[in-house]
């Protein structure tokens, strides 16, 4: 279960375990919104504020949180030295064949970095205190408008949480077939790119085959569990309470702070 | 409970030559427990899909509790009536809860929001799984996922469980919990079919059904079918441990008295004729 994009589920009591699923991703995209368009110093201190915040209010361990940051601590290096190398070719520190790093790239890396890694974290907070099919019946909600044009949002709804879950179970199964493999002679760590083309392209076919297979019988262990693609679910009644017109006005007004203030 | 007479079906085309049921005869009555076993691509598992109208009918006619699989307005009774697990337990989950997984077959049959928990802890009691709620399924053992699995369809209350090689995936600690689960569901008094091919798992049925071909072969009390070498023979399958020690001895000129089904009853047969 290592490889979750994002935090998994932890059960809890808090505060933002209890807000209204849809109300929560509201507010992560209005948030998300904040994030992008920060620009200065405060900016970004009144996020990471948040951020600590929300934190110690989701009662989660810190680990559940920054795990998914930490797993993709590669990553950010990465693009972190890209953009100090790559971003501003006038006025660099030194010119070497393409490379030219800039007091303005390495601004514009640390503007990246940040974002990212808040973004992350935030969307983090959500999917550690929002149970799967809440999560499902959040889309429904927001994506209802969509009706008008005639899209099937229950269905939609539906297939995003559940390929969300099974990411790990994949992830899972490609290691089986790649050690499968690999006991019979497929060469995954050459160093040569077209030998490790050739032991990959394999590993593409079994993979599909072992997702379209376990499609089908989930599809079918859900109707025989009743579940009707396009009528019945998400008429699910969502109480909202006072906690959630709060987050709500608290992340509207963050966002309209950054946005015209800071 | 299920009348099934003459089914007929075939994967490929309605008519076509091969058929994977071809004329499967069956009837179980209420509180039965009934194990069909049958080799691979016997038809087992088509049978049992027919029973949940999770199949098209092609061809013979099959009620459930009464109603009528063809019909299409009987479709959500017949599922809540008959309550189906499957073979891969990792396959049969909506949500990485257990709570709201259980929950998922309640609210797809309309079950009032305020009930909802009083089943799921009635099911997870009834599976012995109490205070699983908050697990995630994917990180428990095979024979847990399995009894959570049996959970999610008993919360529904259904009167019939279908159980289609629950156990093939397990080791033998999950499928003994899988097992005594099952049995204690049947002397609660729930209808259960079990489809297996672990003959040993036939042991415990009122009944057991022997499955060839998309036809029933055979069937009758398990001391009955699982101690007739010609009928296992001609199915394809090796008779339990037990029975197979009942004619080896009997080849070496041990007669006993009686065919044994279990372990224990072997060594009581065989204490006693000494
Ligand atoms: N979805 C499908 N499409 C086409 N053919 C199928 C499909 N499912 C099963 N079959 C074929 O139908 C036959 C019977 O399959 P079925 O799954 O009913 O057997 P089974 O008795 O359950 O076997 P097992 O013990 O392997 O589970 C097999 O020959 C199989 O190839
Ligand atoms: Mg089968």
């Amino acid at each position: 279960m290592s490889v979750l994009p994002t935090g998994l589920y932890q059960p809890g009591q808090s505060v933002l375990h209890r807000l209204c699923p849809w109300v929560k991703v509201l507010c992560l995209l209005l948030l998300l919104v904040a994030v992008v368009t920060t620009s200065t110093i405060w900016g970004y201190v009144l996020l990471a504020v948040l951020c600590a915040c929300l934190i110690v209010l989701s009662k989660l361990q810190l680990q559940d949180v920054f795990s998914s940051a930490w797993r993709l601590r590669w990553f950010f290096a990465l693009i972190f030295l890209m953009n100090v190398c790559f971003f501003s070719p006038d006025d660099p520190w030194v010119e070497w064949w393409i490379f030219t790093p800039s007091y303005a790239g390495l601004l514009q890396a640390v503007h990246v970095v940040l974002r990212v890694f808040l973004l992350l974290v935030m969307s983090n907070l959500l999917t550690a205190t929002t149970a799967p099919l809440a999560m499902t019946d959040a889309f429904h909600v927001l994506l209802s408008p969509l009706k008008l044009l005639r899209l099937p949002v229950g269905q939609i709804a539906m297939i995003l949480s559940v390929a969300m879950q099974f990411i790990p179970t994949l992830f899972e199964e490609a290691d089986a077939i790649q050690k499968a493999q690999t006991a019979r002679g497929a060469r995954f760590d050459s160093r040569k790119l077209t030998e490790k083309a050739a032991a990959v392209l394999p590993l593409a076919v079994p993979i599909f085959l072992a997702a379209f297979k376990r499609a089908d019988e989930l599809s079918l262990a859900m109707e025989a569990r009743g579940y009707r693609a396009g009528s019945g679910m998400g008429g699910r009644s969502q109480h909202l309470a006072w906690r959630d017109g709060a987050a709500f006005v608290l992340c509207a007004a963050l966002c309209a702070v950054q946005l015209f203030i800071l | 409970m299920i009348q099934a007479k003459d089914l007929t079906y075939s994967y490929r085309f309605e008519g076509s030559k091969y058929k994977t049921l071809d004329g499967f005869t069956l009837s179980v009555r209420s509180g039965e427990f009934v194990v069909i076993l049958g080799h691979n691509g016997s038809g087992k598992t088509t049978f049992a899909r027919h029973c949940n109208a999770l199949l098209p009918m092609q061809g013979g006619s099959l009620t459930v509790s009464g109603m009528d699989v063809g019909n299409k307005s009987c479709l959500w009774d017949i599922r809540r009536t008959c309550g189906m697990v499957f073979q891969n337990p990792d396959n049969q989950f909506v949500s990485s809860v257990v709570e709201e997984d259980l929950a998922f077959g309640l609210r797809n049959f309309g079950v009032p929001e305020a009930e909802i928990p009083l089943r799921i802890e009635k099911a997870l009691e009834t599976v012995g799984m109490s205070g699983f709620e908050k697990r995630s399924p994917h990180l428990l053992s095979g024979g847990q996922k399995q009894r959570i699995a049996i959970a999610g369809v008993l919360a529904v209350e259904p009167e019939i469980l279908v159980l289609d090689e629950v156990t093939a995936m397990l080791d033998p600690q999950g499928r003994r919990e899988v097992l005594s689960t099952v049995q204690r569901l049947h002397e609660e008094g729930k209808t259960i079919v079990m489809i297996s091919h672990y003959i040993e798992e036939a042991v415990l049925a009122d009944r057991v059904v022997m499955v060839h071909d998309g036809r029933v072969v055979d069937e009758g009390p398990p001391a009955e079918i699982l101690t007739d070498m010609d009928v296992l023979r001609r199915v394809g399958m090796l008779p339990p441990v037990t029975v197979q020690a009942y004619y080896d001895l009997k080849a070496a000129g041990v007669k006993l008295d009686l065919c044994p089904l279990t372990m224990e009853a072997l060594v009581e047969e065989l204490c006693r004729s000494h």
